[in-house]
């Protein structure tokens, strides 16, 4: 059942009535020039016909208006081609609005028969609207009673069918009690009651018509007409009368539609754009109860309906009167404009949690600050979602889909008033430990985005304790979303940072009471629980691309804080996510990478220049840490990407670095090239194709073709499949040598230039120091000394120490260099050399009690292809052994390769497919590993499988646009020269 | 009225926790019996409407109970009664009671601080009687003041409080025993182990327990439960520690985990309604 309201109420403004009242001529020409029409009307492409069509119609109009005395209609002709005219127009485009003040006075006046009567009524289609004149008129025929009672009946279910075409309808409210006599008339009576269900407004429900209606009640039994009818007086006016419909939904009113069904959808066909909205009126029977529970645990969303909260004034109906006129009821607010015309007086729903389906109130609720309203829901809602938790609650997982569609009407209008409710925080808060991850997911994970920002204490015992072990604990899907989630809480977080920078000004106290402080440290602390569970994830899930995908995707938000949101925070990802995406296989994380050092780098060269333009100081600085992490990881990802000084050049403690003696002993020509853009895993396949086409005729895939201005024309190509963000990072971030002079960024001066690629200084009156001394010192932050320095490794103490490393820079780098060896630092194998049949195996040292993932983990599996998994210890050192194996594709570019077929040879098999393959030999000191678990199985490291890159076909110093002749690729950003 | 007061005695009362009554106001407590006998009505004989203020054959009151309460800025209780006339003669005044509630409020200042006042606090409601009729004044209220009502249970924890707290309740000699059921868990049939104290040893055992008259702390609970455990366990070989407490009947009043309550000494309705509030304003905040 439908409660129809036309949008065109009484109060919209007066020239939408205008417009309707038209004269006939107008209507003509407005009819004419409709497409549609004269589509469907082969006719009127003749606009001949048109005219005479016309000319005809209004022929018999006036012939209805002026026919005095009763005509028979089978003898007069006129009137039989008149009524076909009137019947074939109203068919074919409907009635204009002045027609039907003619028509209706015609058909209710009794002058003809039934029969005729019948058939105008029948033919009364509008074609846009009804004048309500028209209908005030025709009531006063009913008055006269002049036709008989079919036509009557006929009149009043057209009056039904047509109500939402009524121009205007408060002269017909005026006429109320009118209709209301005619309830006595016992086949008008369903009739009637469906005319004045949707005529009924709360001024209308009078005692004295209760009463009638419970008289007839108790004449005609339960009828379902009556029934409505008194629902909605209840509706209106509980403390007058009250009524329980049965829970079954039934039809409550007869169809009248029936001889206009037809003709009415065609209209609303047409009219589709101006239809009004249709909006059930709930009864409080649309509720289903299909199942028996309990009293109260049924979960049932209130409809809206009329509060007894000012019952007090029904005693004085004055005042009763006084307060209707003054209050606009919830039940009558269907529109929009209703909303702002009454938004002062609204009447709020007896039970608050109806607005939760009823978006007008939600607007209203989002544009009012009544404490009350939210206190109201949130009570209802706080117990709700206690008491339906299906997984706290006992025996209640029956009722999940019960629950989840609940959840889901929750989160709609969360995100409608884009505002978190504190219910819903504290349900998560109370549920998320009983939680199995599984039930409600979606809707879980989803009401986790709207969390409102508060402080942090709680957070963490609450939300990221209980969260990162279902995050662990299960599968990979189920980490995407979390991580996906998080992204939005995090987004939600720094919108609503926006928006109250934008209203600081009107708002001096908000409830949150939130420093920028405050608010800086809880968005923080969300980015390093990210972070933290992140690294970990990748390890769980052995870098899985799908992962790291969702990884980035929350840095792509977190590189942008400072510039997108204002918010005076960068942080970089840990090297447990940084490295993995460095090292991936695949394009798209490297590609996401780059996208984000770009980002970075812009935010972090926006902070700089406030800084120094505003030269105070300022509240939020990024701390000298941010710069630091950041330079390490671009000299890291230059290193491997662009001066193929791959294992050398990383300076991050956790980084990707090794002996070179290590690496010699690798037997992998041209290891420094392993990842650079030409032989990284994540685009060998791009290089692949591009020599493909540079040089068809060429099967060898000679990689180290690309050089000189190949290696420019590979980068355009490489550009030009979509490796967006390669070009932004290598754009912005590698200035090279040809290019210095252009570089804008070169002017910068609070850029520092490094070999290689350029870095950041934060902290800038150490950084001009910094300068002056390397200046005179003559030795660059990264340059070879100090990687050299950084190798050295207090364990192993006859490792050759960079022979001159420069004396200051020893305690900065010192520190991190004693305290991590490095990965491969304690590579090592067994002293007897080459006869031995057992080497060691090459293997990850990680610093003890590490438990931070090993970036450069997947590489470096490599080498420990048949071993079982387990830890060694060596000195303070823990060797971890995964039992993986690797993927083979892998292996070719480190210059890896099985053996005899198998990556789990025995010694035996290495033995028999060594002939080329020469153990590892250990420099006389090198830190000697202590096997407690099995004997190790044998390892091969043979030279690569790919043609090698030989040092003199290419590498970076044969390029020559990227400066070779200094040692080095990358060009200075700064002061280049 | 303290005859009011008393009929909250020695009934079987089932605990709701009710979220505060938005525009609820004592003084038209009339006005509301009538529009709950309408609806009562209504709900009756589904389908029909029924005039409010028309007399139907369940008559409903409405009724303060001003000394029910902790301290004087608790909202003053109220009891609402369901009695039936009798169809045959009207106007006798037979009225049987058939379904009791009572909403109240002892000491819940802690819920009374952040509520506005449109909001009234009574938290705790009790019912006696057919469930349904509790179905349909529960929905009325829930309705007409948008708050909602929650079935409280009671916990082992709060159970083992009210034990020590009434075990050291001093009452008349001829008292009945007090008795804690447990129920044995993860059997295929249900076991319950009933253990009764005569409630002088009771009292005694607390009394050495407890370090300061008028103040309990958790760990004197646990220490009077352990003492009653390690007796037991003399005696049968059961670690009752590895059981649940369900049920804890003293002469001051009997509760069950399911939160249902049976109120004894009017002495110390207060008293127990007051850990009950607490339970019901920790349950809706």
């Amino acid at each position: 059942m439908q409660r129809k309201q036309s949008s065109k109420n009484s109060k919209q403004p007066l020239q939408v009535h205008h417009s309707n009242q038209t004269d006939l001529s107008a209507w003509r020409k407005g009819g004419k020039p409709d497409p549609e029409k004269s589509l469907q009307n082969p006719t009127s492409h003749n606009s001949q016909a048109n005219e005479s069509e016309q000319d005809s119609f209004e022929q018999a109009v006036s012939y209805f208006e002026k026919v005095q005395s009763p005509v028979s209609l089978r003898k007069n002709e006129v009137l039989q081609k008149h009524l076909a005219t009137v019947e074939s127009t109203a068919l074919e485009k409907g009635l204009p609005p002045e027609a039907f003040d003619v028509l209706l006075n015609v058909a209710l006046s009794g002058k003809f028969a039934d029969a005729v009567n019948t058939r105008l009524l029948k033919s009364l289609i509008p074609a846009s609207v009804i004048p309500e004149s028209s209908l005030v008129s025709s009531v006063s025929w009913l008055c006269v009673s002049k036709c008989s009672g079919s036509i009557q009946l006929l009149f009043i279910r057209w009056v039904i069918s047509m109500f939402d075409f009524i121009d205007h309808k408060d002269q017909l409210h005026a006429l109320y009690g009118f209709f209301f006599s005619f309830l006595q008339d016992e086949k008008m009576c369903p009739y009637v009651c469906h005319l004045l269900y949707l005529l009924t407004r709360r001024e209308s429900v009078k005692p004295f018509r209760i009463r009638k209606l419970l008289d007839l009640q108790a004449k005609m039994g339960m009828q379902p007409h009556l029934q409505a009818l008194l629902s909605l007086y209840k509706h209106f006016c509980p403390e007058l009368v009250s009524i329980t419909l049965s829970g079954r939904m039934k039809t409550y009113f007869k169809n009248s539609e029936g001889p206009w069904k037809a003709a009415i959808s065609a209209i609303r066909r047409r009219n589709q754009k101006k239809s009004p909205v249709f909006q059930p009126l709930l009864l409080g029977t649309t509720q289903h109860q299909s199942r028996k529970r309990k009293w109260n645990t049924q979960l049932i969303l209130p409809a809206s309906s009329a509060s007894t909260s000012n019952l007090a004034d029904v005693k004085d109906k004055n005042s009763d009167l006084y307060n209707i006129s003054k209050s606009f009821p919830v039940e009558q607010l269907q529109t929009f404009s209703q909303l702002l015309q009454n938004i002062h007086h609204l009447e709020l729903p007896s039970q608050m949690g109806s607005v939760l389906t009823h978006p007008l109130l939600l607007h209203y609720m989002n544009c009012i600050k009544d404490e009350s309203i939210y206190l109201r829901l949130h009570y209802w809602m706080g117990q709700t979602l206690q008491e339906e938790c299906t997984w706290c609650v006992v025996d209640s997982s029956q009722y999940e889909e019960e629950f989840k569609d609940f959840l889901e009407i929750v989160h709609k209008a969360e995100c409608f008033l884009q505002e978190g409710f504190s219910s819903c925080e504290e349900f998560l808060y109370r549920s998320l430990p009983f939680w199995d991850g599984f039930c409600c997911r979606s809707q879980v994970l989803r009401l986790m985005t709207w969390i409102p920002l508060s402080s942090f204490s709680e957070m963490k015992s609450y939300l990221y304790g209980p969260l990162a072990q279902l995050f662990f604990t299960s599968s990979l899907y189920f980490k995407c979303s979390v991580l996906e989630s998080l992204k939005e809480l995090l987004q939600n977080w720094l919108n609503w940072h926006m928006i109250e920078l934008g209203s600081e000004s009107d708002s001096q106290n908000h409830s949150l009471n939130t420093t920028l402080s405050g608010l800086v440290n809880v968005v923080a602390e969300l980015i390093h629980f990210v972070g933290r569970i992140s690294a970990i994830a990748l390890q769980l899930e052995n870098n899985v691309t799908f992962l790291l995908y969702f990884i980035l995707d929350f840095y792509e938000t977190v590189c942008d804080i400072y510039l997108r949101y204002n918010l005076p925070l960068l942080i970089m990802p840990p090297a447990g996510v940084f490295y993995p995406a460095l090292l991936s296989m695949d394009s798209v994380s490297l590609n996401q990478l780059c996208y984000i050092m770009y980002r970075y780098r812009t935010n972090l060269v926006a902070a700089k220049e406030n800084e120094m333009i505003k030269k105070k100081v300022l509240q939020f600085q990024f701390s000298s840490q941010t710069y630091q992490e950041y330079n390490q990881y671009l000299i890291a990802m230059v290193g491997c990407l662009w001066t193929s000084n791959a294992f050398q050049k990383d300076i991050h403690p956790e980084g990707l670095r090794l002996d070179e003696e290590v690496l010699k002993k690798t037997r992998v020509k041209d290891f420094k090239n392993s990842f650079n853009i030409v032989y990284h895993p994540a685009l060998m396949g791009y290089a692949l194709l591009f020599l493909q086409q540079a040089w068809p005729d060429d099967n060898t895939f000679n990689f180290s073709l690309i050089k000189g201005r190949k290696w420019n024309w590979y980068l355009e190509y490489l550009y030009a499949q979509g490796l967006k963000g390669l070009k932004l990072f290598i754009e912005s971030s590698i200035s090279r040598v040809s290019l210095v002079s252009q570089s804008k960024e070169g002017n910068m001066v609070s850029l520092r230039p490094e070999r290689g690629c350029s870095c950041w200084r934060c902290d800038r009156v150490a950084t001009q120091e910094e300068e002056e001394e390397e200046e005179a010192a003559g030795a660059p932050a990264c340059g070879p000394g100090t990687a050299t320095s950084l190798l050295n490794h207090r364990d192993s103490p006859d490792v050759a120490r960079s022979p001159e490393p420069p004396a200051r820079r020893a305690p900065k780098v010192g520190p991190a260099g004693s305290r991590f060896p490095g990965i491969g630092a304690g590579a090592v194998g067994r002293r007897e050399g080459a006869r031995c049949l057992r080497p060691c195996p090459f293997v990850a040292v990680y610093p003890e009690a590490a438990h931070a993932p090993w970036p450069g983990r997947k590489a470096f599996a490599l080498a420990l292809p048949n071993l079982a998994a387990g830890e060694l210890v060596v000195g303070n050192h823990v060797l971890v052994i995964t039992g993986k194996t690797p993927n083979p594709s892998l292996a070719a570019p480190l210059g890896l390769r099985q053996v005899g077929g198998r990556w789990n040879s025995s010694g035996q098999s290495w033995d028999s497919a060594g002939g080329t393959a020469a153990p590892l030999q250990i420099p006389g000191e090198s830190v000697q590993p202590r096997p407690r678990s099995a004997p190790h199985t044998a390892l091969s490291l043979l030279p690569a499988a790919m043609p090698a890159p030989a040092a003199e076909r290419g590498g970076p110093a044969a390029r020559p646009a990227v400066g070779a002749g200094r040692g080095t690729s990358g060009a200075r950003l700064g002061a280049a020269g | 009225d303290p005859q009011k007061a008393a009929s909250l005695l020695r009934k079987q009362w089932s605990l709701y926790s009710v979220t505060p009554l938005y525009k609820f106001s004592g003084a038209r407590l009339k006005e509301y019996a009538r529009l709950l006998g309408a609806f009562i009505a209504a709900e009756k004989q589904k389908g029909l409407a029924v005039e409010v203020g028309v007399d139907a054959d369940v008559k409903v009151t409405f009724a303060s109970l001003p000394e029910l309460r902790g301290d004087p800025q608790d909202q003053p209780a109220m009891l609402v009664q369901l009695s039936s006339r009798s169809s045959v003669s009207p106007k006798s005044s037979d009225e049987k009671l058939i379904w009791s509630g009572c909403f109240c409020c002892v000491s819940g200042e802690d819920l009374l601080e952040n509520v506005p006042e449109d909001f009234t606090c009574l938290p705790l409601f009790l019912a006696n009687g057919a469930e349904s009729y509790t179905a349909m004044v529960g929905s009325w209220f829930q309705k007409t003041f948008d708050c909602h009502f929650c079935r409280l249970s009671i916990s082992p924890l709060n159970l083992s409080w009210m034990a020590a707290m009434w075990a050291g309740c001093s009452v008349e000699k001829n008292a009945c025993a007090t008795e804690l059921v447990f129920s044995v868990p993860c059997l295929p049939q249900p076991l319950d182990i009933s253990y009764a104290i005569h409630p002088e040893d009771a009292k005694a055992l607390w009394d050495t327990v407890q370090k300061t008259p008028g103040e309990i702390t958790q760990e004197e609970v646990d220490l009077f439960m352990d003492c009653l455990y390690s007796h037991f366990h003399r005696h049968f070989k059961i670690h009752l520690s590895a059981t649940k407490l369900v049920k804890v009947s003293t002469a001051i009043a009997s509760a069950h985990c399911n939160g249902t309550i049976k109120l004894l000494q009017s002495r110390y309705l207060t008293g127990v309604l007051m850990l009950l509030t607490e339970l019901a304003i920790s349950q809706i905040q």
